[in-house]
């Protein structure tokens, strides 16, 4: 027993050492990830106006939020392309899934790549080669063409979250409801659609997460009128950091964390 | 509420694959009738083409004499019960159970009396409200039996039924399933690769093998005439013995087994126009007795292993002038030794012509 022991640690000391220094590197790597963000938080309370020395609680820049119209109307078109492009999304991205996944026919896995390759492209390419489109078809910039934009890179995270939910599900479930009287409509509504719920869920919300922060490709494509929050958000920071924008931050992480907290919600409700 | 099912001719190709060749058999109204056969052997596309989820290649298909070979699975009055159930599993039993009457456009009321019927037949009242993932296997069984029967459809397809449930409990469902098959009269038509399962349940047995028939008869019939070497050997065992026909009268037949043994049988027992083929004898049919000598009737044997399964034993004997031939045979498992027939021992089989068929092909 003795001769076998490590120099260094005793059996059992070993893995209980190694136990404690994951532990803190995971602490760590948490702290690393969202100290910035509490940091922010905070700062979106404190009074003082300029530079960072803390100088008392204030809800004073969530009024002054109150007060600029421009960021309100910003935030409102982010919620509108943002809720646009995830209706879009679901019903493009569930669509594809189906095809990929009942048809079998010459170029499937080209078209599948193709279809996923938004999802890694980088996004300066993206918006500008959606800008010479546009200019090319002479589609004036707006709401449509951000749209189009953020849907071009959304909806592949819903086909595959979709995709993979498909593969899982029991082929015999759309046999049994065509067996027990349905059409093929009615048992892709009344059975699959079901099945498919959480994955539409996880990829619905991707879907508006993606487009809720999505600066570079509407940068590109987006219109004065249609400007979302985080490219306002973008040229405030440009000129300035601004006590304001701290406090706009911290709404914007809570419409996020909403985000997820409803899809979690919903996840748990009775199937 | 039950029909007669006409398969005339079908066959299912896949690209140069031939499922199914050319099938041609009648299912009687009320009939419980199985597929019986390995995997692979085209059982399951058979069923699916009934059901319509395949559509043939060749043949048609007549239901109570009506041609539904090209109507879609929703608007055949035919419903399965699936392998693993396929139940589904965001709706309740109830949900379940009512889907087929909700499709059909039934009323509330009717569908709710129904379903209350139909959860009563298979002993799930009370359980309802529950989802498939809070049902045992047996539950869940009968949910897909309930969900089928309750459109009161004309032929009832199972497919490997009992394959998801353990030994006992596929016992019991069985039992219930064949008593439920007896009150509502309908046509059922199973498919599986247990042999028990179809000699228990069945009114015809059809063996398909490599895509076609190879015998349909009842259970007996299957069992004791076998029509084939692999219907003998695939339902229940079978010791295949060389056999020529030596000499005999119009009447009276000559039979030499195992190139050894002479046994007189009636003529009509043997297949006509073969002059050697093969006969079958049950483990159970073999005759086993310690050995004292030689005797006109019996074969010189050796046991060399025996299985003990509790309520019998199975014994291998390697026959000592049978060319090499070894032969099952079963003994009551009894406590103790049973010196006589232990490994090793010498023993003297008979196979008393009586308990001999003789396979009319190969």
């Amino acid at each position: 027993m003795a001769a076998s022991r490590p120099p260094l640690f005793s059996p059992a000391a070993g893995p209980r050492l190694l136990a404690a220094g994951l532990r803190g590197w995971t602490a760590l790597v948490l702290l690393f990830l969202y100290l910035p963000v509490l940091v922010l938080v905070v700062y979106s309370f404190n009074a003082a106006r300029l530079g960072v020395g803390w100088e008392g609680f204030s809800g004073r820049w969530y009024a002054e939020l109150l007060r600029q119209t421009p960021l309100q109307r910003a935030a409102l078109n982010s919620l509108v392309i943002a809720t646009a492009t995830t209706l879009l999304s679901v019903v493009l991205g569930t669509l594809g899934a189906w095809l990929l996944h009942r048809h079998r026919f010459p170029g499937r896995d080209l078209l599948e790549s193709l279809i996923n390759l938004p999802m890694v492209m980088p996004e300066i390419l993206l918006g500008i080669s959606l800008l010479v489109l546009f200019a090319l078809a002479g589609v004036e910039l707006g709401f449509t063409t951000v749209i189009i934009g953020h849907v071009t890179f959304s909806f592949p995270f819903v086909l595959v979250a979709v995709r993979a939910r498909l593969q899982g599900l029991d082929p015999a479930l759309e046999e049994a409801a065509r067996d027990l009287g349905a059409t093929p409509w009615g048992a892709f509504r009344l059975v699959i659609l079901p099945a498919l719920r959480p994955a539409l869920l996880a990829g619905g919300l991707m879907a508006f997460l993606l487009s809720w922060d999505e600066l570079i490709v509407t940068y590109f494509t987006a219109s004065a009128a249609a400007a979302t929050l985080p490219l306002k958000v973008f040229g405030l920071a440009k000129v300035g950091l601004n006590p304001v924008l701290n406090a706009l931050s911290a709404l914007f992480l809570l419409v996020t964390l909403a985000g997820v907290a409803f899809s979690a919600y919903l996840r748990r409700a009775p199937r | 509420m039950s029909a007669r099912i006409e398969l005339e001719g079908v066959g299912k190709r896949y690209g140069a694959v031939t499922a199914v060749r050319e099938v041609h058999l009648t299912i009687a109204g009320g009939e419980f009738l199985t597929l019986l056969g390995p995997s692979g052997c085209g059982k399951t596309t058979l069923l699916r083409m009934i059901a319509g989820f395949e559509a043939p290649t060749a043949g048609r298909i007549r239901l109570g004499g009506e041609d539904i070979t090209g109507v879609p699975p929703h608007r055949r009055p035919v419903n399965q019960v699936f392998q693993g159930y396929a139940l589904f599993p965001h709706l309740s039993v109830r949900g379940n159970v009512a889907f087929g009457l909700r499709m059909r456009g039934v009323g509330q009321a009717e569908i709710g009396q129904r379903v209350d019927e139909a959860l009563a037949l298979v002993a799930l009242q009370g359980l309802g409200e529950r989802f498939p993932h809070e049902l045992s296997g047996g539950q869940r069984q009968r949910v897909a039996v309930a969900r089928a029967v309750v459109c009161r459809p004309q032929v009832l397809l199972l497919d490997e039924p009992f394959s998801a449930l353990d030994a006992k409990l596929r016992q019991s469902m069985r039992a219930e399933l064949q008593a439920l098959q007896r009150r509502l009269g309908m046509t059922f038509v199973l498919v599986t690769h247990d042999q028990d399962e179809a000699l228990a349940l069945s009114d015809r047995i059809a063996v398909v093998n490599a895509g076609a028939l190879e015998q349909v008869g009842s259970p007996r019939e299957i069992y004791h005439r076998p029509a084939t070497a692999f219907v003998a050997e695939f339902v229940g065992h079978a010791n295949l013995i060389p056999v020529e026909r030596t000499s005999g009268t119009a009447d009276r037949a000559t039979v030499r087994l195992a190139g050894t043994l002479e046994l007189d049988l009636p003529a009509e027992r043997w297949p006509a126009g073969r002059s050697a083929t093969r006969a079958v004898v049950r483990p159970e049919q073999v005759v086993l007795r310690p050995w004292r000598g030689a005797a006109p009737d019996a074969l010189r044997g050796r046991v060399t292993a025996a299985e003990f399964r509790g309520d019998r034993e199975l014994l291998q004997i390697a026959l000592g002038d049978g060319g090499g031939l070894t032969l099952t045979a079963v003994q009551p498992g009894g406590d103790g030794d049973t010196a006589d027939f232990a490994v090793g021992a010498e023993v003297a089989v008979a196979l008393p012509a009586a308990n001999l068929w003789f396979l009319p092909s190969g």
